[in-house]
């Protein structure tokens, strides 16, 4: 999975009715910069390192922030916002994960990736990030040789 | 076409070509000051070099005056690009609006505000005791860090007579629907169906309510005071909003406005419109 697969993440069932300040009521729906366009999953299987990178409407310089288990988040330098994952993958994991084990494993990780921005933690963006895991996730297992659970039942 | 060649085009060609004139000349005073009169015999280049040899802090002079031009070139932004935010605006507004019959121009808007500093509008400041309707609005704590200036609006109506709003740090009546969105993370929609804003602009000889007023300042987070003051001007029904990022950054708001109740803007299309402005505003 070298190319960019094109995701679409319904937003319009994202909407929700908040009240702000002084009583105001509003529809809230996830911001055009927050929601992943594409995704792409590249793996080094010399390095057993998987990098699975996010695209958006905007652009920015991103900024490499290390997580638990030797996890690599590239966060928008500006925004917070999530563009990139690696993930150590050893060769146990590729014999014994499931392709649904695997991106559960990463949206994990995504719980709890660094602040690195005055924006503060982009709880939409990584919400989004997840689900967008969720919908790539044949074409993630493809390119690991993963087998996807649904195949298995 | 004529209507393309605003103020703001002819400055930026004033500009861009005092830019090159003004290079081309050091170029031509620092080839002739690198000569030696003396090598020449052919009039009048015995004169002109010894001319640059006099008035050499003329180089320096005009170079200042080319990367100041080419400063303020880049600052007021190339019109090819603003041409195309203002029909890209267009575009979208006769997508945007083409459920509602007969929609005019002035009553269904798109608008662009970029966030400026504080000090920009230097008029907008006599209002805000009646935006913010505190009496101690002349405290550096109540100052407005900065203001949304409208830079294009869709169609061509009320291009030059639309309203800056402040922009505060936080919460703070006077900000409107703008500084909402501008806090707020997300596209922001208002009122949610069933509830209406009140209508501001009854059809004769109906007149709005003082209760009217309440609720519409209340709603969209301005004062009471400041919307009488406004007078005819056209209230909006339905309001939508995002921020527009450059490179990550929050850059301004873009506000789709209707007199219409049934107005419904689809997340796709405030994503498509984002997308394309913020290219073109990288641009500008």
């Amino acid at each position: 999975m070298s190319e960019w697969v094109n995701i679409n993440i319904d937003t319009e069932g994202l909407r929700e009715e908040r009240e702000l300040e002084d009583g105001v009521r509003v529809i809230v729906s996830p911001s055009p910069y927050d929601v992943p366009g594409a995704i792409k999953a590249e793996f080094d299987r010399s390095k057993g390192q998987l990098r699975i990178l996010f695209r958006y409407i905007g652009t920015e310089p991103v900024k490499r922030q290390s997580g638990q288990a030797g996890v690599l988040f590239g966060m928008g330098k500006n925004s917070g916002r999530l563009y990139e994952i690696d993930v150590k993958i050893d060769e146990a994991d590729m014999r014994e994960l499931t392709a649904n084990e695997l991106t559960a494993r990463i949206s994990h990780e995504i719980d709890h990736v660094p602040k690195v921005s005055s924006y503060g933690e982009r709880k939409e963006n990584y919400r989004l990030a997840k689900q967008a895991l969720e919908i790539a996730e044949i074409p993630i297992s493809s390119a690991l040789g993963l087998v996807p659970l649904h195949k298995l039942a | 076409m004529a209507q393309d060649r605003t103020f703001r085009y002819y400055l930026y060609y004033a500009f861009l070509v005092a830019e090159w004139t003004a290079g081309l000349s050091v170029v031509l005073l620092t080839l002739l000051v690198s000569q030696d009169a003396g090598n020449y015999q052919t009039w009048p280049l015995p004169t002109l070099i010894g001319w640059t040899h006099n008035h050499k802090v003329l180089i320096f002079v005009i170079s200042a005056i080319a990367v100041v031009a080419k400063f303020v070139r880049a600052r007021i932004g190339p019109p090819w690009a603003w041409k195309a935010i203002k029909e890209l605006l267009d575009t979208w507004h006769s997508k945007i609006f083409a459920g509602i019959p007969n929609a005019s121009a002035d009553e269904h808007r798109i608008t662009v505000f970029k966030r400026v500093h504080r000090w920009r509008p230097i008029r907008s400041w006599r209002e805000l005791e009646i935006r913010t309707g505190r009496s101690d609005w002349w405290r550096y704590s109540q100052w407005p860090v900065g203001w949304f200036k409208p830079l294009a609006r869709s169609q061509h109506v009320s291009q030059r007579n639309i309203t800056w709003f402040p922009c505060f740090d936080a919460a703070r009546i006077g900000e409107g629907f703008i500084g909402l969105v501008w806090r707020t993370s997300g596209t922001l929609r208002i009122p949610i169906p069933p509830e209406n804003l009140p209508d501001l602009n009854p059809p004769p000889p109906n007149k709005p309510s003082d209760a009217n007023y309440v609720d519409y300042a209340k709603g969209t987070r301005v004062t009471e005071a400041w919307l009488r003051t406004r007078g005819a001007k056209t209230y909006a029904r339905t309001l939508c909003g995002t921020k527009i990022e450059i490179k990550g950054t929050k850059w301004g708001v873009i506000v789709i406005d209707s007199r219409s109740t049934a107005l419904t803007v689809m997340d796709d299309q405030v994503e498509f419109a984002a997308a394309a402005l913020g290219k073109f505003i990288e641009r500008a």
